[in-house]
């Protein structure tokens, strides 16, 4: 446990220095990045040692905040994302040193430094934290730590917006965690976690307080909005570890709650299956749908929360209706894909950072045939795109695999109930699983394939070496976490791959065969939009999908215009007509507003009296 | 879960040596139905030895992608073989759940031949790999239903379990399974009405125009892997129809009859039908997927 404090001391210590030493970049880098390299390789030692002993271990020191107290521990849960968030953050500050010293000396580097630091030690301290207090701080800092991150590019209108829809988002959350640990108090009397536990009827409160404030941060429909604007806004190494890791406070949130209620009943594990389902379904559509490539990466946060989420639901369900071979499978899987996603998640935006950063776009619509400027980038992309559709023998398809045995399992051996919820799940991630496929197939295509779309490809060019090395070992660690288990698919495959290495008779080069037309043009190729239009079309319930196409009259039209866009209903309906209302019906609050201090003095002094009378009344 | 049986090994290399026979009997099916004498029975051998021996040509617009296309649409059919069982007896690897790395192998094989499609920049494969991602979500929903109703019948997770065995045998509910996993079975293999194999109009085509610019020793692969899928998948919609009689014996020669009652029964379906309008594919889908649904919904106890 000194171990793990020495390690948050580190980091912190590194991101204070850089933030004080307003040197050069090179050395406010070093500070910053070289603090949490230092800081997560040492962290990483008692949560590896926790998790493969299964000891928990514990420190606590007395704290002058009112009913809190500095308790700490390590347990096999938390282990699991310590781990997370100390891999993926060593990575990401790894990428990030690249990165940022691209931006020359055109910024002050202190602070994003700083914030990423503060970012990775509150997110250690939320998953060790043993007091609802200090919980509740770490939880604050975490929020607020990427708010500051995600308002890097402050100087941008649209990232200013990001940045306060995320903080709205992230304080409506909140709050709902404030009145569940109220709740939980009560029940216990004090604010230790060890304490805590809701009897009956209570425990169904709980349990939908952490839905709602957990599932806010873990990015579930329809608590979502803030996930595909605030990932773009932030740097790229932020969004990695925003979506690889925090993102997944939110998943350790809920189980952990679930460790102080009584038994898990049958319908929290309907509730999360089906909440997880829409969330996997909606967020895989969404990702179809859009053109931003980091806003897609995010609907597809969304998705794969969901299966996390379906996963954790069956595990409930396994657990309340007396199937443990279906709660093992469904927690063991939930927890392995939430492992999982943190590689290729970050991998991912990592790539996607690096396509920016090389071509200035991430309007795939622009993009097209970057797999010859960046061949690296390019296959690290499809890797990570083939693990995250969960294909074998990569280990996206393990930990998917472990769910989907779950709902089998369920609904082979189980009742009614648990066999409908069983199925259920089965087709929810068949859905998913293809439509995230292309999804996938639809972003690498469009970005690394074909031709070029426009002249920014052009000048592309292979990111750095830093940035290099951090997508690669994410690549090796996701290459680890499937030999692990027992490699099914690849045993064939080796016969075949030497087989098509044979020479063939002779090898010509070409252009591609386009109907005999003799003026083939990038602009002729299938668009991302185009390709994704059968299923938005299909399903233009949930994805909303827009098209506007403006023709000139008469012979021979110089210019026509088309444009195809996607909306996100969840937010264009029902977040704008609720904050709408409620705008409207705060503004009748402003009847009570005066620019004269006596009036407010008036209120001050009328509420004291009530509070007074009902004190009265109470006693 | 017993010892290996030799002749299980044996059987992946019979689909290896056979498989190409089947794409012959529905040739001959549909010429005999036209009133012609069709094809013989064996040319697909002639065609892939010819395609095996020519040259390539590849697109200045493709990268490695495209070359790796076909060989990751074999691998994971190879690998998918391994996996599928064969008269009564358990495939060379079988363990619970297998008929997910099934499901998955097959989908790997189509992630990558639509990839390899989007590399060439064509707007006409561009169109075949969207539409080819599009109907995959219903073809998948349909497959992993009908498995999960077998699995809810036998009560095995393995597809080695679930195909062997014929004791919980239910008329009704294995006819719906069968029509689903057939419907799934001209889906997945490019078949009308989903797909017309032998449109030479692109911009009706979806696997076909998905591989326009594979040639030589490349189309030879994607080929041959289309014969490999169909026998896949007859195999499976054999065992799953009925139960196989005693004996490896008489249950291959069952077997071989079955599939070959399959191919001539896709034969007839492509003579009498003709391609579905695009816009309809996913309701005929979607209708079979209800099938399979009422199927499973008939084992829920």
């Amino acid at each position: 446990m000194e171990l793990f404090l020495l390690a948050l001391a580190v980091i912190f210590g590194g991101g204070a220095l850089a933030l004080l030493s307003g040197g050069g970049a090179r050395l406010t880098a070093a500070l910053g990045a070289g603090g949490a390299i230092a800081g997560c390789a040492l962290g990483l030692i008692p949560a590896v040692s926790s998790l493969v002993r299964g000891e928990r271990y514990e420190w606590s020191a007395p704290w002058s905040a009112p009913y809190g107290s500095l308790s700490l521990a390590i347990d096999p849960l938390s282990a699991v994302f310590l781990i997370i968030v100390f891999g993926l953050s060593l990575t990401a500050a790894v990428y990030g040193a690249g990165y940022l010293a691209h931006l020359g000396g055109a910024r002050r580097l202190g602070s994003p430094w700083f914030f990423f630091n503060t970012l990775v030690v509150s997110m250690a301290a939320v998953t060790v934290a043993q007091n609802a207090v200090l919980f509740l701080v770490a939880w604050e800092t975490m929020s607020l730590a990427s708010f500051f991150l995600v308002m890097f590019d402050h100087a941008d209108e649209e990232t200013r917006t990001a940045g306060f829809v995320y903080l709205a988002a992230t304080h409506l959350g909140a709050a709902f965690l404030f009145a569940m640990f109220v709740i939980l108090a009560q029940g216990a009397g004090s604010l230790e976690f060890r304490d805590f536990s809701a009897p009956g009827a209570l425990a169904g409160v709980v349990f939908a307080l952490a839905v709602v404030g957990f599932g806010s941060k873990a990015g579930l429909v329809p608590f979502h909005v803030w996930l595909p604007v605030a990932h773009p806004a932030a740097p790229s190494h932020v969004s990695a570890l925003m979506s690889g890791a925090m993102i997944k406070m939110g998943v350790y949130g809920l189980l952990r709650t679930m460790t102080f209620l009584e038994y898990p009943q049958l319908w929290w594990g309907l509730a999360l299956i089906g909440l997880g389902a829409l969330s996997a379904v909606c967020g895989a559509l969404w990702a179809l749908g859009q053109d931003d490539l980091k806003k897609a990466l995010a609907y597809s946060t969304v998705e794969n929360a969901g299966i996390i989420t379906m996963g954790i639901g069956l595990g409930a369900l396994g657990a309340s209706q007396d199937a443990p071979a279906v709660a093992a499978l469904g927690f063991g899987g939930a927890l392995f894909h939430a492992f999982n996603h943190a590689l290729f998640k970050g991998l991912l935006f990592m790539n996607a950072g690096a396509v920016a950063h090389a071509t200035g776009t991430r309007r795939m619509s622009l993009l097209g045939g970057l797999m010859k400027k960046t061949p690296l980038t390019g296959s690290l992309f499809i890797f990570g795109g083939a693990a995250i559709c969960g294909l074998p023998p990569l280990n996206g398809f393990i930990s998917e695999f472990l769910i989907y045995l779950a709902a089998f399992a369920g609904a082979v051996d189980g009742g009614p109930v648990t066999a409908g919820a069983g199925l259920a799940v089965i087709v929810f991630m068949a859905v998913t699983g293809t439509l995230a496929a292309a999804g996938v197939a639809r972003a690498g295509g469009a970005v690394f394939l074909g031709a070029a779309r426009s002249a920014a490809v052009e000048k592309a060019h292979e990111p750095g070496p830093s940035m290099l090395a951090a997508m690669l070992a994410l690549a090796v660690m996701m290459t680890l976490a499937a030999a692990l288990a027992p490699a099914v698919a690849g045993l064939l495959t080796a016969p075949v791959v030497e087989l098509a290495a044979s020479d063939p008779a002779a090898v010509e080069e070409s252009v591609t065969w386009d109907c005999g037309y003799a003026a083939p043009s990038a602009r002729m190729q299938y668009t991302p939009s185009s390709f994704a239009q059968p299923v938005s079309d299909f399903f233009h319930i949930i994805l909303r999908p827009r098209a506007a196409l403006a023709m000139e009259d008469g012979l021979f039209p110089k210019r026509t215009v088309f444009s195809h866009e996607t909306d996100d209903p969840v937010e264009s309906e029902f977040y704008r007509r609720l904050f709408a209302a409620a705008a409207r019906g705060i503004g009748k609050l402003q009847a009570f507003r005066a620019a004269r201090a006596n009036v407010y003095i008036f209120y001050t002094a009328g509420a004291l009296l009530a509070l007074l009378v009902w004190g009265l009344i109470l006693s | 879960m017993g010892a290996l049986h030799p002749l299980s090994l044996v059987f992946p290399l019979m689909a290896l040596a056979l498989s190409p026979l089947l794409m012959g009997v529905i040739n001959r099916t549909k010429a005999a139905w036209a009133g012609r004498t069709g094809q013989p029975l064996t040319q697909m051998y002639y065609d892939l030895a010819r395609l095996w021996r020519k040259g390539a040509v590849y697109s200045r617009t493709t990268t490695w992608v495209f070359r790796m296309g076909p060989v990751a649409g074999l691998a994971s059919l190879l690998a998918a073989l391994a996996l599928t069982p064969f008269g009564g007896l358990p495939a060379p690897l079988f363990f619970d759940g297998d008929l997910l790395v099934l499901i998955y192998l097959f989908g790997a094989g189509r992630f990558f031949t639509i990839l390899a499609a989007l590399d060439t920049g064509s707007a006409f494969e561009g169109m075949g790999a969207s539409r080819e991602a599009f109907f995959a979500v219903f073809a998948e929903v349909i497959f992993i239903l009908g498995l999960a109703a077998l699995a809810m019948q036998t009560g095995s997770l393995s597809l080695s379990g679930m195909l062997a065995t014929g004791e919980k045998y239910d008329f009704a509910a294995s006819a719906m399974v069968a029509a689903a996993l057939f419907v799934a079975l001209l889906a997945e293999n490019a078949r009308i009405p989903v797909d017309d194999p032998n449109t030479h109009l692109e911009l009706t085509m979806i696997h076909e125009v998905m591989v326009l610019d594979h040639g030589g020793p490349d189309l030879a692969l994607i080929e041959y892997g289309r014969a490999l899928k169909l026998w896949l998948f007859s195999s499976i919609l054999a065992q799953a129809l009925t139960p196989l009689p005693g004996g490896p014996g008489l249950a291959v020669v069952y077997m071989l009859t079955m599939m070959t009652a399959i191919a001539i029964a896709v034969g007839v379906v492509e003579s009498t039908m003709a391609r579905l309008r695009l816009t309809f594919v996913p309701q005929f889908l979607m209708g079979a997927g209800a099938l399979s649904a009422l199927a499973v919904i008939l084992f829920l106890r």
